[in-house]
Formats: structure tokens, C-alpha cells, sequence
């Protein structure tokens, strides 16, 4: 009995344990790839967190500074761009590490960077031209090694053995000799590193992504308010007629009613995509077309069927009684409905309105159809998504960005949704 | 406090069932009124006609002289109590005995002193802060009770307000409401369908039948005058024992017969007896007339218990006729018991006699 108990919660915090799994994970990737510089996206996943400076090595070469940053993948510098121009160099680096360098602390480092050079100068050059020479060797023996290996591909396949295991120990010696090179290089820059360069941290500016999603996507911001304009107005639209029509449903009897109720339904079976096709021209003859307006009408549609079968069963299980009585006790049949009906019905209502809300926010494929010169929020997204390919951090902070005001609105919501009249608070 | 009358009150759903048909009806200031009748009988309906929340088809309702049958619940200025009570849950106690006097535009000095005066009227002075999901039953009962008082109504509308509410709760709130009714003197309408609930706080009661009135009296009335066949076998508990009788004269004697019983009729019931000139008359006993004799020569009928019921302040027997079971209430003692030789006479100066075909009763008796 015990071991089955202890299977039971064991499985139970199990299945817990994937729920959550599942839910967090790709909410989790995607807040922290929004949070991300291109520098760090372009090592996801190995960092799994988002850094909030970046470690910069600055070098003189030549009569050019050569910028690089720390790559926690790669365990080294990388290099990013090699220029005298600092103006240049400030957006570039602020582009690729989401890091802004500010004149002034450049000035210090390079005035840090000089002293060390001019100290350092002659160190600096043997060492380069060291450097030089092994890179040279290095690129030799490379050179040699593809050489031999395409010889021993056709010695192979003539099936000369004598000459195998010659060019095969050829092939040895040089490898040896390319991680000798490689280990000197590798001991040389970091005495150059040591001798030759500053190293300084700058803090990341973590939303960057987000200020260069609405900079770069020069209509996400008229398009983020049509969104919400949208949102707003399917709601208040479906709120309305929906409401009206599912306390019509849920108070008087007529004929065919159950038929209607269920017809309602159908609008929600046919693909907003297809309906889209024929709205365009309804809504151009309408005036609606490319329209916040007009597309909230498109959404409604669909939202009100739902809205109707929620606030109806909300409304049916509000009883007559109550509003008799408040009719009995002084208000009008308006006035009971206002004042009893309305305020209890507000839970199913919220619930309605958010799902109205949600489902019109983020819905872009009759979006795209139905605007052209103003689209809607997702649409933009969408669009950041097809037209920039491997800025994948961007379009991440673009999603964040959609999904933000949903789940502002849910928590503005959420209270009335729980609301509970001398039960629990929440 | 005010009168009230029905004229002809009328209501028909949809072509041709009638909810409440020609019911007239006057009431009496300060009075105390049930409406009485099995369930589907109107008496619902009737109530709310009153009040107006069901439309009038035809007649009239009438409160202290003025046509009020098209007039808005809100401004008939009477006040009601629900089955289900029907306290906003959205609303605290205070709110909800508040609300309605808010609406009449009261100040909030006046409308705190009659919620604080109510509440105590009903003893919930303490729940005043608590929403209506954390009271019981009993309390929430009390509070749409105090919200009626709060508005000092016209007319005081119930609609079976104590259903809900569990056997030893329902007699003490009988006892509390005829306090109250006592202590204010409104007019009240009380719809029941329980006939100890109406015998004991009415002052007249209307019984009801498919839409119609049956008989409007008081307790006594329509328990030993009842009206009709229906009244005599509506109300009491066992229900009255009816017998199709003949109506026989021997030897200058005139006997009630039939396969069982045979009644040799004393001079009060020959003489009303006269004026009946049908063969057969339905003859009501209610089951405490029926008593049990040692004398075979005074027995109606003479049978075997079928089964005895006792009831500690008294028994009840059945016994079976032909396919009737008939009962009878005896004293707790002596006691008998199942399978036993009895014999049964009657009293007749309770006998009831009803006409075959109207079922209406004789009238003389």
C-alpha cells in the first residue's frame, strides 16, 4: 500500500514537474533570447542566461585599433572590428553586444593602451612578428597536411601499401608539428595579450534588443496602438452584442432557439483565413479596409459566438429570483439588471472579454490579408521574422514585445475573474 | 398596512392553460392571508400577479383602492420574500437591507437606524458585515426577511419562505413570523403548500385548485365547513375518508349504504338530507370521527386492522375495504394492533356530505 502511495505522488510530481516543463521552457528560451546580443544568440545555448556586461580586449595594430569580446563558448576573444574610426567602432560594438562604449571611457583605455604600447614597443613588435612567422608555418603545414590527405585518398583507392603508411606517417609528423605551432601561437598571444592590450567591461544595456526592435521596425509602435486599438474594440464589440445576445439566450424562450444558439457556433468553424478572402472586399465597400475598425468587426464574428454560449450560461446561472427582487425593492427592469444581474455576471464576463482580447491580439493570418499600409502588431512581428533572418534575438524581443500587453491585460482581468463574494479572496 | 383586491385575476400561458383563472379575492387591513394548494394550483402565480411580476391577462389588482394591475413592481409598494430567498450574494447584509432604501432616496443616518432596527427585529445584528455565501440557510431566510421589513410595505408577499428551510427551523420561523406579524400589522400574502404551515399562522385561508379558488376561510372554516370535495380531502392529515354511499329508507329509517358501511342517519342529517334528490351522495369522515366501539349494534362496518401507526400522541389504523384503505386516529390507548376484529361507528354530527355530481357540499350540515 505504501509503495503504491508513494508510486502515485511520485508520478504525480512527475507529470507536475513536464506540465511545467513544457509551459516554461520556451517561455523561458524566448524572454532570454529577447535579453540576448547577437554576439551571445550566436552562442545559445551553451550560455544559458543573458549577461549583464560584456568583457572587451582592446588592441593597437598597425596604426587601427581591433576591438574584440569574450566569448564564455569559446573561452576567448573574439574579434569584432578592426577600425580608426570610433564612431564607427561604437555602433558596430553596440550593435553586436548590445553594449554602448562611451567616448570617454574609450579615451582612457586608449590612453591606457598607448602608454603600455610605447612601454612596451619593441616587446610588442618581436612578439607580432613572431606571431607572423608561426602563423605562416602554421598555415603551411596546414596547407601540407590537406595535400597529404587527398594523396592517401588516392593511394587508397590504387591500394599502394608501401606508399600508405609513408604518406600516413608524413600525415603524423605534421599534425604533431601544427599543435606544436598552434601551442606557441597560442603562448604567444597571450604574452601579447598581456603586453600589447587593455581589457575593460562595459555593462549590457539587457533591452536593447527591444529599443532596436521598434528602431529597425520603423511601424511597430502605430502598429502595437492599432493593436490595441483592436483588441479593445473586438471586446467592446463582442462584450456588447454577445453579452445581449446570451442573456437574450439564457432569460426568454422562442422559437428555433436552440438552433440559433448552436448556428452561432458555425461562424467559428470556418478558418479565419478563408473568411478573410471575401471580408476584403466587404470591407472595402464597407470603407473599413486596412482599418482597426474593420478588422475588429472581422474578429467579432467570430468572438461573439463565443462570448454568447459563456455569458449565456453565466446569466442562466444567475437566478430570476434575484433581479425580481431587486425589481420588487425600487429599480427598474434596467435598473435589476445593472445592479444585480451585471455586477455578478462580471466573473463570466472578464473570462469572455479576455478571451475576446487574447484571441483578436495575437491572430495574424487574417491580419495580413486584411491590412496593407497599417498592419497590426503580430503582423510586424511576423514580418521580422521572414525579413531578418538570424537576428533571432530581435525577433524574440518582437515577441515578448506581442505577448506583454496579453499578459497585462489577463492580470488587470485576473481580479475580476476570481472574484468571490465572502469566499477567498484572492 | 392597506387592503388588497383581486377582481377576476386571470393568467394564461400560451392559449390555453390558465395559471390562475377569475380569482377574487379581498383582503382586510393587517390581515394575514395563505394561499393554499398543491403544487401547480396558481397560487405562485397569483402572488405574482400581485406583486407584477407576472402580467395580468385579465382583471384586476386593487391596493387601498387603487388600480395598480399595469403599474411597475417598484412602485406598487409592496415588498416580498423568495423561496430561494433571493439575498444579492454581491451585496453584505447591510447592503442588502440597505439597497432598496437607498433606491427610495433615504439619508444614510435614517437607513442605518432601520437596518440596525430590522436586523434586531430578526435577530442578525451580528451578521450585518457578512456576505450572504457565509450564512446558513436559517440566517439568509432572515435576512430577505429583514430586507422586506426594512421598506415597510403595503402588502408583505411570501413565497413559500420556509420550504428551504429544515423541519425544526420551519416551525420556529412559523412562530417568529406571526410575532412579526403581530408586532407590525402588515397585510401579508403567504403562499404555502404545507396545510399545518397555513392552519397555524393564517387568519383566512385561500385554497386553491387549478387556477381557482376552492374556499376562503378561516382555519376552522375550512377544516370542519370545508367547501368541497377537494377542500374536505386537501386539508387534514390523514386525509379524509371518502365513501360513494346510497341512499336508502327502510321501515321510516334512512340509511347510507354501501358494500361495507352501512349508516343509520341521525334526524340532523336526515333533514338536510331532504332537499338532496339524488340516489347517491359522497359522504366525507375524517379519520378522528371514526371511533372505535365494543357495541356491535352501533358499528357502521366491522373489519380487521390492516396496519396500526402509531404516532405517540395518538394512533393511526388503517383498515381496508374493498380496495379503500380507510384510517382512523385514536387515542394513544388502548392499543391494537395488526390483524385485530374492530368495530367502527362514527360521529355524526362531523359527518360531511357531498353532492355526487358537484361535489359541493349539503348545505345544513
Amino acid at each position: 500500500m505504501k509503495g503504491n502511495k508513494l508510486l502515485k505522488q511520485t508520478l504525480f510530481y512527475l507529470v507536475v514537474a513536464g506540465i511545467i516543463l513544457v509551459i516554461l521552457t520556451p517561455i523561458y528560451f524566448l524572454v532570454v533570447i529577447s535579453l540576448m546580443s547577437d554576439q551571445e544568440a550566436y552562442d545559445w545555448p551553451t550560455q544559458m542566461v543573458p549577461s549583464f556586461f560584456n568583457h572587451f580586449k582592446l588592441e593597437i595594430d598597425g596604426n587601427k585599433y581591433l576591438i574584440s569580446v569574450y566569448s564564455p563558448s569559446k573561452k576567448e576573444y573574439v574579434s569584432i572590428i578592426r577600425t580608426d574610426n570610433f564612431d564607427e567602432l561604437q555602433k558596430f560594438v553596440r550593435n553586436k553586444t548590445n553594449s554602448n562604449i562611451k567616448k570617454e571611457i574609450f579615451d582612457i583605455q586608449v590612453q591606457k593602451l598607448n602608454e603600455l604600447y610605447n612601454k612596451n614597443k619593441e616587446e610588442i613588435e618581436a612578439l607580432r612578428s613572431q606571431v607572423n612567422t608561426l602563423e605562416s608555418k602554421l598555415n603551411r603545414v596546414t596547407v601540407s597536411t590537406v595535400k597529404l590527405k587527398s594523396q592517401l585518398e588516392k593511394a587508397e583507392k590504387a591500394g599502394m601499401e608501401n606508399l600508405i603508411s609513408l604518406i600516413k606517417d608524413n600525415i603524423e609528423k605534421y599534425e604533431k608539428e601544427k599543435a606544436t605551432y598552434e601551442a606557441q601561437l597560442k603562448e604567444l598571444n597571450k604574452q601579447l595579450e598581456e603586453i600589447g592590450s587593455v581589457k575593460f567591461s562595459v555593462s549590457k544595456n539587457i533591452f536593447y534588443n527591444y529599443v532596436r526592435f521598434f528602431q529597425v521596425t520603423s511601424n511597430a509602435w502605430p502598429a502595437l496602438l492599432r493593436s490595441i486599438q483592436v483588441a479593445l474594440l473586438t471586446v467592446l464589440i463582442s462584450l456588447t452584442i454577445g453579452g445581449m445576445a446570451g442573456y437574450a439566450f439564457a432569460r426568454y424562450y422562442f422559437k428555433g432557439k436552440n438552433l440559433l444558439k448552436l448556428s452561432v457556433l458555425f461562424v467559428r468553424m470556418f478558418p479565419g483565413i478563408s473568411i478573410a478572402m471575401p471580408m476584403v472586399i466587404i470591407l472595402i465597400n464597407m470603407g473599413f479596409y486596412d482599418k482597426p475598425l474593420g478588422l475588429s468587426l472581422v474578429y467579432s464574428v467570430g468572438q461573439i459566438g463565443m462570448t454568447i454560449w459563456i455569458t449565456a450560461s453565466i446569466f442562466m446561472g444567475i437566478s430570476t429570483e434575484l433581479e425580481e427582487a431587486a425589481m420588487i425593492f425600487g429599480t427598474t427592469r434596467l435598473g435589476a439588471f445593472f445592479k444585480v444581474t451585471l455586477p455578478l455576471a462580471l466573473p463570466g464576463l472578464a473570462a469572455s472579454a479576455m478571451y475576446a482580447f487574447i484571441g483578436s491580439w495575437s491572430e495574424t493570418a487574417q491580419a495580413i490579408v486584411l491590412t496593407q499600409f497599417n498592419p497590426t502588431f503580430p503582423v510586424v512581428v511576423y514580418q521580422t521574422l521572414v525579413g531578418a533572418k538570424g537576428l533571432i534575438n530581435l525577433t524574440a524581443a518582437g515577441g515578448v514585445s506581442l505577448a506583454l500587453p496579453a499578459v497585462v491585460f489577463t492580470l488587470i482581468i485576473r481580479r475580476y475573474i476570481l472574484q468571490m463574494w465572502g469566499g477567498v479572496r484572492v | 398596512m392597506a387592503t388588497l383586491e383581486l377582481i377576476n385575476l386571470s393568467k394564461r400561458y400560451g392559449k390555453k392553460v390558465w395559471g390562475a383563472k377569475d380569482v377574487n379575492l379581498k383582503v382586510n387591513e393587517g390581515e394575514f392571508i395563505v394561499l393554499l394548494g398543491p403544487s401547480g394550483c396558481g397560487k405562485t402565480t397569483t402572488l405574482r400577479m400581485i406583486a407584477g411580476l407576472e402580467e395580468v391577462t385579465e382583471g384586476k389588482v386593487i391596493i387601498d383602492g387603487k388600480d395598480v394591475t399595469y403599474l411597475e413592481p417598484r412602485k406598487r409598494e409592496v415588498s416580498m420574500v423568495f423561496q430561494s430567498y433571493a439575498v444579492w450574494p454581491h451585496m453584505t447584509v447591510y447592503d442588502n437591507i440597505a439597497f432598496p432604501l437607498k433606491l427610495r432616496k433615504m439619508s444614510p443616518d435614517e437607513i442605518d437606524k432601520l437596518v440596525k432596527e430590522v436586523a434586531e427585529m430578526v435577530k442578525i445584528e451580528e451578521l450585518l458585515k457578512r456576505f450572504p455565501s457565509q450564512l446558513s440557510g436559517g440566517q439568509r431566510q432572515r435576512v430577505a426577511l429583514a430586507r422586506a421589513l426594512a421598506v415597510k410595505p403595503k402588502i408583505f408577499l411570501m413565497d413559500e419562505p420556509l420550504s428551504n428551510l429544515d423541519a425544526k427551523l420551519r416551525v420556529k420561523m412559523r412562530t417568529e413570523l406571526k410575532a412579526i406579524h403581530h408586532k407590525t400589522g402588515a397585510t401579508t400574502i403567504f403562499v404555502t403548500h404545507d396545510q399545518s404551515e397555513a392552519m397555524s399562522m393564517a387568519d383566512r385561508i385561500v385554497i386553491m385548485k387549478d387556477g381557482k379558488i376552492e374556499q376562503v376561510g378561516t382555519p376552522d372554516d375550512v377544516y370542519f365547513f370545508s367547501a368541497n370535495v377537494f377542500v374536505a380531502g386537501f386539508i387534514g392529515t390523514p386525509p379524509t375518508n371518502f365513501f360513494k354511499m346510497n341512499i336508502i329508507g327502510e321501515n321510516g329509517e334512512l340509511h347510507l349504504k354501501n358494500e361495507y358501511i352501512d349508516i343509520k342517519v341521525n334526524d340532523k342529517v336526515r333533514k338536510a338530507l331532504e332537499k338532496y334528490n339524488k340516489d347517491e351522495i359522497i359522504v366525507g369522515i375524517r379519520p378522528e370521527n371514526l371511533l372505535i366501539t365494543d357495541n356491535k349494534d352501533e358499528a357502521i362496518f366491522r373489519e380487521k386492522i390492516l396496519v396500526v401507526e402509531p404516532q405517540g400522541s395518538h394512533q393511526v389504523i388503517a383498515v381496508e375495504l374493498g380496495n379503500q384503505i380507510v384510517k382512523i386516529v385514536t387515542p394513544a390507548f388502548p392499543k391494537y394492533s395488526a390483524d385485530e376484529l374492530i368495530n367502527v361507528t362514527l360521529d355524526q354530527e362531523r359527518i360531511m356530505l357531498f353532492d355526487i355530481e358537484t361535489e359541493k357540499r349539503l348545505e345544513g350540515i
